[in-house]
């Protein structure tokens, strides 16, 4: 399972529910730190069909929606457009979306207009509004490949982000994970 | 003038009414419409949240709580 790194680092008796499960026990298999992103081990008894697709099909002004707990309101959808495709920060080139984003969105899905999962929720700006952004599930896929396998599009997501060249635009420094 | 020449030199590029009225229905027939491109069918955001439910995970610590993404592995 992915999420982020800020949700679960230093938590102790982590658990994991879904719509249709009581809380299930996790643990930390992998992080990154950098990316704000960790890599759980939960035993499910069955597969869920994870339909994604890569940031290089995504554009300004597509739809796209949110799932997270916004203030522990779990399972809570919400709808949005897309901003900018590539935002850097620190190197890193996000998904920027005028989701609404509240604590408790840190790790969820977003889903382009196809429902297919395009990034993971993980950083608004403080101090302003509609400024949400969200890490491309490519980067997990590379970063995790040693787990999860080869990862889907990599020779795409690689021509993008070269292209792109990921330069820090000195915003970091508001960014806040909603929690 | 003779037939579609003008007087000018130039020539109409479409029959007059003097054309034949097989010429005038063959004028009048509209191009048949291209068949529309296969349009897909985007799901409704009451699917798109059926289908996250899926997937999604609510993770919880002691202090923290935050969103999940079940992948195979």
């Amino acid at each position: 399972m992915h999420t982020c790194w800020h949700v679960v680092n230093g938590t102790e008796g982590l658990t994991v529910s879904f719509a249709d499960t009581d809380p299930l026990p996790a643990r930390i298999v992998d992080h990154d730190e950098k990316l704000d992103l960790a890599l759980l081990k939960v035993d499910l008894e069955r597969n869920r069909p994870l339909r994604t697709a890569s940031i290089t099909t995504m554009r300004m002004g597509d739809e796209v929606f949110g799932m997270g707990a916004p203030r522990k309101m779990s399972f809570s959808l919400s709808r949005g457009i897309v901003s900018f495709v590539g935002r850097p920060f620190d190197g890193v080139l996000y998904l920027q979306t005028d989701l609404p984003t509240n604590g408790g969105n840190s790790g969820g899905p977003v889903m382009n207009e196809r429902g297919e999962v395009v990034a993971i929720a993980s950083f608004i700006l403080r101090d302003s509004q509609g400024l949400a952004f969200a890490l491309p599930i490519d980067y997990a896929y590379v970063r995790f490949a040693t787990v999860l396998g080869a990862p889907p599009r990599r020779a795409e997501f690689e021509s993008w982000l070269a292209a792109r060249g990921g330069k820090q635009d000195g915003a970091q420094q508001n960014a806040s994970p909603p929690g | 003038m003779v037939g579609n020449e003008l007087g000018n030199g130039l020539e109409r590029t479409m029959p007059s009414s003097s054309a034949s009225p097989k010429a005038r229905a063959k004028a009048k027939a509209k191009p048949e419409p291209r068949p529309a491109p296969a349009e897909e069918r985007l799901p409704r955001p009451q699917e798109i949240a059926e289908e996250a439910l899926g997937f999604t995970a609510f993770v919880r610590g002691k202090r923290v709580y935050g969103a999940g993404i079940l992948v195979d592995g």
